[in-house]
């Protein structure tokens, strides 16, 4: 069920009002959310619901055990049986046919000839993101940091939220498990703000994303045959294709969450905004990113010790980052150009320049945070070439033809369709320039009543005149 | 809560009113430009009349808009000697689904018909892609009947249909419309090409024969056959001549088609084969050009129609 569709729209009318009509009952609330969720995934293939199931299954009794024995070599047994369960659940469904097929290829190149078969596996959406937020759990009771959760359902239901299930943001326990355990009252403030962020996110998702995927699809799938300026066209419209898709999905994700209730944590704080790199890293994807840092880069020493430390635990911390989104080293490419942009700004202690919104009186005394921001968004671009490309090799044919191809050969049929595709880009960036300080682009609690509800029908409106209503799968469902 | 509610119900039937107002306005102002009639263009589409009665209507995909296309309207009803209205949508758009709405609708704007010519095509019956889409009536002003007969017929994708319906209203692309059409197209094509009639087949069936797709077919057109039979009308099955024979999937739908004539007394005659190598007929390998349509009327339809007026003595043709 997807979140642009009709039928999520129905499916969330429903669980909306029933889940209210049980609002005195706390067990029983939580009890419906988790039949929701499993409804809600199960909508894809229900086989996959074992699949969760068992994730949240090993990690609640896992955590019960680990909360309950002080031995040292039995707790980090236990840990090792979480790694393990659900890293091996990923690493199967996502990764096994990339390692045997790598492998296969290795062999060929000492000259052997193996005749190794790869499995179908079709790839369970949202592994990558449920997996990791039970993980986060066991380790957080591993570290002592929280303590294990004894309400089972409680428990099912924060691994199973539907909102976040299959696209996060990547919740941490220690912010979501409490949640669900205390009486959740309906906040009307909090819950028109929600509203507000799902047609935000749906504006993003449906007219920017899904448009600009119709020419992203042709350039990239025919990149040999269009001109520089149009793969630099490409590039730019895959840029905001993803930004829109992702930010768009995680907007309506929290925006739902709100309407239940719950308060999940923000993914996206205007990346596009971002005056280097670093400042990049910390709007985009912040779920993932500050999963990575405080259970991969910070065990691993983070930016202490020399700076041949400080280099390998950021060239790591790229390049899972990148293997994370995808089997093919086209990702792990993509992590490590972005390594490469971010390591001279941790050696020479200027990564943490930029942790504060830009103010207006910013751009006017600094002119060149301009040309910073678009700097940025320029190098970020040139990455996520590396990204959208099916293979190394096409990436680089792609930038080359970028640098050294300059002769017109437009889009088809890009004269008549792309309005919709520039007029919401451009709304975009102006509502999220307005609001960049806010949690979304959309928050604007304080203008007057007449003049908030002409932006929301002016963005309603935009929706259905220029959206695409394809119904586009969302990309990190593959992820 | 209460409160919320209400303001999230407010602003829907607000926005649905400003939608539905906006969409009105807008397609109005397209008929006020143009008028046009069933048969007065070329494009894929189709204009219900109101109030009139045919002696024959066509349904089916490009097959069936054919015989209206490039002034061959009114060629046929002059071989015929009928008046007849032509529902068929080409590029493959008219789908069983399309054709009973469509039928529902011309019926509901208080027209009449004595006999249906329902041309089959047998990807209709086997393709799921064919149904996913629909530029339905872009020359016609806001309906609200067809949007509520879409919404409550047969059909998969209704949400996607229904809304390029809506959307197709905003279209700026009628001003460019004209109401003519070619007079008449004698392209004959040169040889039979096994290779271009594969890669029409493959674009035809874009996923191989979906039988999901087919069962979910049959049901719609046992639904247009008992609604047709309801409302007095008869109803003939015929498939046109192609130059490589049988689509795939032909003996299945055959098969259907003897049930349907044991259980509801309709009747199915195939012309596919009848033209083997008359490439003069053709302007592809399965659409007949000008020459061919008139040839065809005259040797096979003229007959077909003659026997209609047989069957039903009562309502007389001319």
């Amino acid at each position: 069920m997807l979140f642009n569709s009709f039928s999520f729209f129905v499916f969330l009318t429903i669980v909306f009002l029933f889940y209210w009509l049980l609002k005195n009952q706390l067990k029983a609330q939580n009890f419906f959310v988790l039949l929701a969720s499993y409804f809600f995934y199960g909508w894809w293939d229900w086989r996959f619901l074992a699949l969760v199931f068992i994730s949240s299954f090993v990690d609640f009794f896992l955590g019960i055990y680990l909360g309950k024995t002080d031995n040292r070599i039995r707790r980090k047994i236990l840990l090792a049986t979480s790694v393990f369960v659900n890293i091996g659940i990923l690493g199967f469904f996502k990764y096994f046919n990339f390692f045997i097929e790598s492998f296969s290829i290795l062999l060929q190149q000492f000259g052997m000839n193996p005749n190794i078969s790869t499995l179908q596996i079709i790839l369970p959406v949202g592994i990558s993101f449920y997996t990791f937020q039970t993980l986060s759990y066991t380790i957080d009771i591993y570290r002592k940091e929280i303590e294990p959760a004894k309400d089972v359902v409680a428990f099912f239901a924060f691994v199973s939220f539907f909102p976040q299930l299959v696209a996060g943001p990547i919740e941490r326990a220690r912010s979501l498990v409490p949640q669900f355990l205390k009486k959740r009252n309906f906040d009307v403030k909090s819950a028109t703000d929600g509203m507000r962020q799902i047609l935000w996110g749906l504006f993003k998702k449906i007219l920017i994303a899904d448009n600009c995927s119709i020419y992203v699809n042709e350039i990239f799938n025919n990149y040999q045959i269009h001109s520089g300026g149009t793969l630099l066209l490409g590039a730019v419209l895959f840029g905001f294709q993803i930004y829109g898709d992702f930010s768009g999905y995680s907007d309506i994700a929290i925006g739902t969450g709100r309407l239940f209730g719950f308060n999940l944590m923000q993914n996206f704080a205007f990346p596009y905004f971002s005056r280097d790199i670093a400042e990049f890293w910390r709007r985009w994807h912040i779920s993932l990113s500050t999963w990575f840092r405080d259970y991969v880069y910070v065990p691993l020493g983070g930016s202490k010790g020399s700076k041949i430390l400080q280099f390998k635990n950021v060239l790591i911390i790229f390049l899972v980052s990148g293997f994370w989104h995808g089997a093919n080293f086209t990702f792990v490419v993509w992590g490590a150009i972005h390594a490469i942009l971010f390591i001279p700004l941790l050696l020479t202690k200027r990564n943490r320049k930029h942790t504060t919104d830009i103010s207006n009186r910013d751009l006017i005394k600094k002119p060149i945070t301009i040309l910073k921001i678009i700097g940025t968004f320029l190098l970020v671009n040139i990455a996520w070439v590396f990204f959208r490309s099916p293979t190394i090799t096409d990436a680089f044919k792609y930038l080359k033809i970028i640098f050294t191809k300059l002769t017109n050969t437009p889009v088809k049929n890009f004269e008549i369709y792309s309005k919709p595709v520039f007029f919401g880009i451009i709304i975009m960036i102006i509502f999220e320039w307005i609001h960049r300080s806010k949690k979304h682009g959309l928050q604007f609690d304080n203008w007057p009543m007449f003049i908030r509800w002409l932006v929301y029908l002016f963005i309603a409106y935009a929706i259905f005149l220029y959206g695409n209503f394809s119904q586009v799968e969302f990309i990190y469902f593959a992820f | 809560m209460i409160r919320f509610i209400i303001k999230i119900c407010f602003f829907l039937v607000l926005f649905v009113s400003i939608v539905v107002a906006v969409t009105y306005y807008f397609s109005y102002r397209i008929v006020n430009k143009h008028y046009f009639e069933n048969f007065d263009t070329e494009e894929n589409i189709v204009i219900i009349p109101k109030n009139k009665h045919f002696d024959i209507l066509f349904l089916g995909i490009s097959h069936a808009r054919n015989f209206t296309r490039y002034g061959n309207h009114d060629r046929v009803e002059e071989i015929l000697n009928v008046k007849m209205l032509n529902l068929g949508k080409g590029g493959g758009k008219g789908t069983i689904a399309n054709q009973h709405n469509y039928l529902r609708y011309f019926l509901c704007e208080g027209n009449s018909v004595d006999h249906i010519i329902y041309v089959l095509t047998m990807p209709m019956f086997y393709s799921n892609v064919m149904d996913s889409k629909s530029s339905e009536m872009a020359l016609e002003a806001f309906s609200l009947k067809y949007f509520l007969i879409s919404l409550f017929g047969p059909g998969i994708n209704k949400e996607q249909k229904l809304y390029n319906y809506l959307r197709g209203k905003y279209r700026n692309n009628w001003k460019k419309v004209e109401p003519s059409c070619t007079p008449n197209y004698e392209k004959v094509l040169g040889k039979i090409d096994s290779l271009v009639i594969q890669k029409g087949l493959d674009a035809a069936y874009v996923n191989g024969l979906e039988l999901d797709a087919l069962e979910r077919n049959k049901k719609y057109l046992v639904n247009t056959i008992k609604f047709v039979q309801q409302n007095n009308i008869n109803i003939t099955f015929i498939i046109t001549p192609t130059l490589f024979g049988e689509w795939p999937g032909h003996e299945d739908v055959m098969a259907f088609m003897k049930e349907i004539k044991e259980e509801y007394n309709v009747n199915t005659y195939n012309f596919c084969c009848v033209y083997p190598d008359n490439l003069e007929y053709f302007y592809d390998h399965h659409h007949l050009n000008t020459p061919g349509v008139i040839q065809f009327t005259k040797e096979y339809l003229s007959p077909l129609v003659d026997s209609l007026k047989q069957l039903n003595p009562r309502k007389d043709l001319n």
